[in-house]
């Protein structure tokens, strides 16, 4: 199952191939064959659904129990190559201690083998990316929330890696940082990177990524596109919003058509909503019925194609906002 | 710019493997040197250094004011002091080679090290490095300052030492080699095993019944080597078990030896280690 087109460079992907993980007899992912590609991938599921396993072994730092992974064409067993190119901000909240922030990340620099003048630099590129320059020479620990979980993603994305994964990247952050971080994350998308992210708020999953991964119980339950995963789910006819004048009317219209599953008022009174079980069909008998009648519609707009009512499908209403 | 010039731009300069892993030496010295001589952690080790510095310093205090009524020399009183130093070095190379890596994982920031492109090989070498380096400063110290107390305390009771400084730094090299030998194993075992106490005891008496162990199975303790450098032959009983005496070019050969297996054991070991953050 490919969540996106081939790109050109056969290399350029996250393969996993029948991955499985599992802690003693505990199960962590089953049976995981998906390839991602470059843009921002959501990862959404329950807490224990396998998300931070799935990013842990992306990370290198879990290996499979059974099947194979490759980042970029690179294994785990190749750490020089494969972590120059994959930066992790993990949910974890701890750091080594006694760091200031830019101490945190030029250190982790030095590390990769950068030399001084080179990892200044990029330490204080990737500071100011975050928004933490007046904060950068005090010490993490007297940090916020909020800052603690920049100073991380500073670090994920300072030595400039293809594929980044962030674990809950908008926890603790508060909404004007949340939205910058957001506008971060289109600008690494734009510049052609993999951001896989997972994230409890499916409206910001749904706003951000180009391709969702749903996880439940150690599964992939569904991958793709938003919309394409939709159209998937059979069981549930889909939800199509259409704005209107004269919505009962429409609605009285519309329920004798063989596509149309149900038909109601809008609880505003300025629209009505329609279950169909086959849309594309369903979008141009509404095309046909309103030439005919001479409905004026202001909107149509599918009501349940985002994250969010995929989720509920998909997994349920347990699992929601987690 | 596209991405792919972008990371050719900003990777290290890759002029080999050797440079590259100097640099990535360099960096982790740089931290682990912090965390083990300017951070709590250290606190321990700095307790024992001071020990016997404050011990001998109270003699020296007592000589001063009462005089000096011992026969032995200062050569042969530090060579009878040094045994209970190699058990400071002993402890002291415990306090800090067990928290290596088990300390990055009590504290969980070893993943700070494993998202790095750093070969594990590189990084328990480095990370070795460092604390051979501070546990011998550290104790390095303690050992002149106890060196100096010692003939502050002797002189004049049995005869001056002639070979002072060679003696001196004869101990400190013998030191150095125990750090490196007691280092070793301790960061093994702090990888190896779930009980941080349990090999602890068991090598302190493996090395305390030495003595008496056959000579085949002398060989297997770090104390087998050591003793075979000390300046002055050390005694341990009437019930020694007498071993062929080894020459102090073999002793060094034999602790670099035992070292350089259980660096690359620890080696083999981290390679293969997990880090799982949370139970999702």
């Amino acid at each position: 199952m490919n969540v996106a087109s081939p790109s050109v460079n056969p290399n350029d992907r996250i393969v996993f191939e029948n991955v499985s993980r599992f802690y003693g007899e505990v199960l962590g992912v089953n049976r995981v064959t998906m390839t991602l590609e470059p843009g921002i991938t959501g990862l959404v599921g329950p807490n224990g659904s396998g998300k931070t396993t799935l990013m842990n072994l992306v990370t290198g730092l879990l290996r499979p129990t059974r099947g194979h992974l490759t980042i970029l064409g690179l294994t785990p067993d190749q750490p020089e190559a494969l972590f120059s190119q994959v930066g992790y901000c993990s949910q974890f909240d701890s750091f080594p201690k006694g760091m200031t922030g830019y101490q945190l990340v030029y250190s982790f620099l030095r590390v990769h083998g950068f030399a001084h003048a080179q990892a200044e630099a990029m330490t204080w590129r990737a500071i100011r990316r975050v928004n933490l320059e007046p904060a950068a020479h005090r010490k993490v620990a007297a940090y916020s929330k909020g800052m603690r979980q920049r100073i991380r993603l500073a670090q994920a994305i300072s030595h400039e890696p293809r594929v980044m994964v962030l674990d809950e990247p908008l926890n603790g952050l508060d909404p004007m940082a949340r939205a910058e971080v957001t506008e971060l994350f289109k600008e690494l998308r734009d510049e052609g990177r993999f951001v896989i992210l997972s994230s409890h708020i499916l409206h910001e999953v749904d706003v951000l990524s180009d391709q969702v991964v749903f996880l439940n119980s150690g599964y992939v339950v569904a991958e793709g596109e938003v919309s394409g995963v939709r159209s998937e789910i059979h069981a549930q006819p889909m939800k199509v919003l259409i704005r209107c004048q004269k919505p009962t009317a429409l609605a009285a219209r519309l329920f004798d058509e063989e596509q149309v599953v149900a038909a109601e008022v809008h609880k505003d009174g300025g629209g009505l909503l329609v279950s169909t079980r086959d849309a594309d069909r369903f979008y141009l008998r509404l095309n046909e019925v309103v030439a005919e009648d001479g409905f004026a519609l202001d909107t149509v707009m599918p009501a349940d194609a985002d994250v969010q009512a995929v989720y509920g499908y998909l997994i349920g209403q347990e699992g929601e906002a987690r | 710019m596209s991405v792919e010039a972008m990371a050719m731009e900003e990777q290290p300069q890759r002029d080999s493997h050797w440079a590259l892993w100097r640099r990535q030496v360099v960096g982790i010295l740089r931290l682990e040197l912090r965390k083990n001589i300017f951070s709590m952690r250290a606190a321990l080790l700095y307790f024992l250094a001071a020990v016997p510095v404050g011990f001998l310093g109270l003699l020296a205090l007592v000589v001063t004011f009462k005089g000096r009524e011992t026969e032995i020399g200062p050569a042969m009183a530090f060579a009878g002091f040094f045994f209970f130093f190699l058990g400071l070095l002993f402890f002291g190379s415990l306090i800090t080679f067990l928290q290596l890596f088990r300390g990055d994982v009590m504290d969980q920031s070893l993943h700070y090290y494993f998202l790095c492109p750093v070969r594990r090989e590189v990084l328990v070498a480095a990370k070795y490095i460092a604390g051979v380096v501070s546990t011998t400063v550290v104790m390095s110290l303690s050992l002149i300052a106890c060196y100096a107390l010692t003939h502050y305390i002797f002189v004049g009771s049995g005869g001056g030492d002639p070979n002072i400084l060679a003696n001196l730094f004869r101990y400190l090299g013998v030191s150095f080699l125990a750090v490196l030998g007691y280092g070793a194993v301790f960061m093994l075992s702090g990888l190896y095993f779930k009980n941080p106490v349990l090999f602890p005891i068991a090598l302190s008496l493996w090395e305390l019944i030495h003595p008496f162990l056959p000579a085949l199975l002398k060989k297997l303790s770090v104390i087998y080597y050591v003793l075979a450098l000390m300046p002055f032959p050390m005694e341990t009983g009437p019930f020694e078990i007498l071993a062929d005496p080894i020459s102090p070019f073999a002793a060094i050969l034999g602790l670099l030896a035992l070292a350089a297996v259980a660096v690359w054991l620890s080696a083999l070991r981290i390679r293969r280690m997990e880090i799982s953050y949370t139970d999702d």
